[in-house]
């Protein structure tokens, strides 16, 4: 029995093969709308990634600086601090004491002489400062009120009234961005399912008279299922081979000096991206090539 | 052997707004080892009557049964095994397209589960039985239509079936291949097998001399044991 069933698997994979070289023509059909399927999936998922990165580097460029008066004690400006973290939803708050805000500047402008020599005569002119970030820009406005409302008498100015406008216009566009991304993802995917509804319905076209023969014969549905299964695998295989090596060409191409942000590296995201890739698009054309293979032979075994 | 019982069907209505009664209480019975011409227009129900049998469709009313067996209330795993003790041959020939002759003949053992040796053994009886052992490596598209009915035939006889059912085989054949069709159909029932066959071709009804089932309109207008071609 055992010897049997591994007899019919080796059947199924022998004709499932020969299925798919000799009725070259839909194979290719289908292997080309699958890989369409997985090329655009995969883009889907790299392009959203690079966006989303691009956008959370805009969004950190956009935070509040709070300048304390120089005679104010860190301890009081801790207790703000800890105040401000407790009354809102924030997502970092660092302190930059007068001595890190001098030693920033000496890093910043250390190579002009003229610069440092005024920096001596005045001593440290720097203030004391707290950076806040938070998710939503418009809690800025809120933290920016009620310092002045509570610690008014520490707060020496706060740069949020200076950048309202341009904070509020970063979060504008990367709001647009998602927005833009998630249209672009719907549209995608309803090409996507058009192209896969229609390889199901060439694949039903293709096969039906097959599965009555086979059934004619005495053939088990197992049997037939499972060799259609196996040709569904292949394709979706072979449609995520080709799918990946464009990906791969296309990787190759973009310059290993183009950066996205300061920090990450579009060469270098793709390649750390390659693993999951792969795994998207073998998942995605093995997938729908068995679904739609399961599909095309049921409609024909009831 | 099997047993036609008061067999109705009934297509509902779709576009026609009016339900068509394809066959009419129907009843026969077929003996083992009978040849049987089943004789009508087209439409009178001759192909429904070879689906319901096959299992391809199901009747309105009434059943059929096979060795006492009622075929539509047989399992799954029942049905693959009543199959294959039914060879069945078509007027277009049913032929893979994209297998060769012996492949063809070979796919009904291999999608059966048969061991690779017997697939060499059987396949190469068949083929010299059907007188196409030269032709065993072409392709349907390369074959003339008695050569692909014959084809056919050696497909529905590799399981060495009880029963073929031979639904219309010479519609799309000449004379002389009809002929040679029906000699190894006639060799094959010498041989022990039943064979059922559907026709509304006069001259091979009336040149076989064997038991003839009219059917006119779904219903069974005569059932002779040497019958003719009445209609």
């Amino acid at each position: 029995m055992k010897n049997k069933n591994i007899n019919s698997l080796k059947r199924a994979i022998r004709l499932a093969w020969k299925n798919f070289y000799r009725e070259s023509g839909l194979s290719f059909v289908a292997v080309f709308v699958l890989t369409i399927v997985a090329t655009l999936s995969a883009l889907i998922f790299l392009a959203s990634g690079v966006a989303e990165i691009i956008i959370k580097d805009i969004e950190d460029k956009a935070d509040v600086t709070v300048d304390f008066h120089l005679a104010v004690p860190e301890e009081v400006i801790f207790e703000i601090r800890d105040d401000v973290a407790e009354s809102f939803e924030i997502s970092n708050i660092d302190y930059v004491s007068r001595e890190e805000a001098k030693t920033k500047f000496i890093k910043r402008f250390g190579d002009r002489p003229d610069v440092m020599e005024s920096l001596e005569e005045v001593g440290n002119p720097f203030p004391a400062s707290l950076n806040i970030r938070a998710d939503d820009p418009y809690i800025y406005r809120q933290i920016a009120d009620f310092l002045e409302k509570n610690h008014g008498d520490d707060v020496y100015n706060v740069d949020f009234y200076h950048r309202e406008e341009v904070i509020g216009a970063i979060f504008n566009i990367t709001e647009n961005i998602r927005r833009g991304g998630v249209l672009v993802g719907i549209v995608l995917g309803v090409i996507a399912i058009l192209i896969v509804y229609n390889t199901i319905k060439l694949a039903i076209y293709g096969i039906r008279e097959e599965i009555r023969v086979m059934r004619l014969v005495g053939s088990s549905n197992l049997f037939i299922r499972s060799s259609f299964i196996i040709q569904g695998v292949i394709m979706g295989a072979i449609a995520a081979t080709i799918s990946f090596a464009l990906l791969f060409a296309l990787g190759l191409l973009i310059p290993q000096s183009y950066n996205i942000t300061l920090e990450v590296n579009l060469h270098q995201h793709f390649l750390e991206m390659l693993p999951i890739v792969l795994l998207i698009q073998f998942s995605i054309g093995i997938i729908l090539g068995v679904s739609s293979s399961l599909i095309a032979t049921e409609r024909y075994l009831k | 052997m099997i047993f036609f019982n008061n067999l109705t069907k009934i297509y509902p209505a779709y576009l026609t707004k009016k339900e068509k009664v394809v066959l009419d209480d129907v009843s026969f019975k077929v003996e083992k080892g009978e040849f049987i011409s089943i004789v009508g227009r087209s439409g009178a129900g001759k192909t429904t009557l070879f689906q319901i049998l096959l299992g391809e469709e199901k009747p309105t009313s009434g059943n059929v049964l096979f060795d006492q067996k009622n075929i539509h209330k047989i399992s799954a795993r029942e049905a693959c095994q009543l199959r294959r003790r039914m060879g069945t041959v078509f007027q277009d020939y049913k032929l893979l397209p994209s297998k060769t002759v012996y492949e063809n003949i070979a796919y009904a053992l291999e999608v059966t589960g048969s061991s690779d040796e017997d697939i060499e053994k059987y396949v190469p009886e068949v083929l010299d039985t059907v007188e196409l052992v030269e032709q065993a490596m072409h392709f349907p598209h390369q074959l003339s239509g008695g050569e692909r009915q014959r084809t056919a035939i050696a497909r529905a006889l590799i399981h060495k079936p009880d029963v073929i059912l031979a639904d219309e085989p010479t519609g799309n054949l000449d004379p002389y291949n009809t002929r040679e069709v029906l000699d190894l159909l006639l060799n094959l029932n010498e041989s022990g097998t039943t064979i059922i066959l559907s026709t509304h071709d006069k001259e091979v009804v009336n040149s076989l001399g064997r038991r003839v089932v009219t059917l006119k309109g779904g219903k069974v207008v005569s059932d002779s044991k040497k019958g003719r071609f009445i209609l």
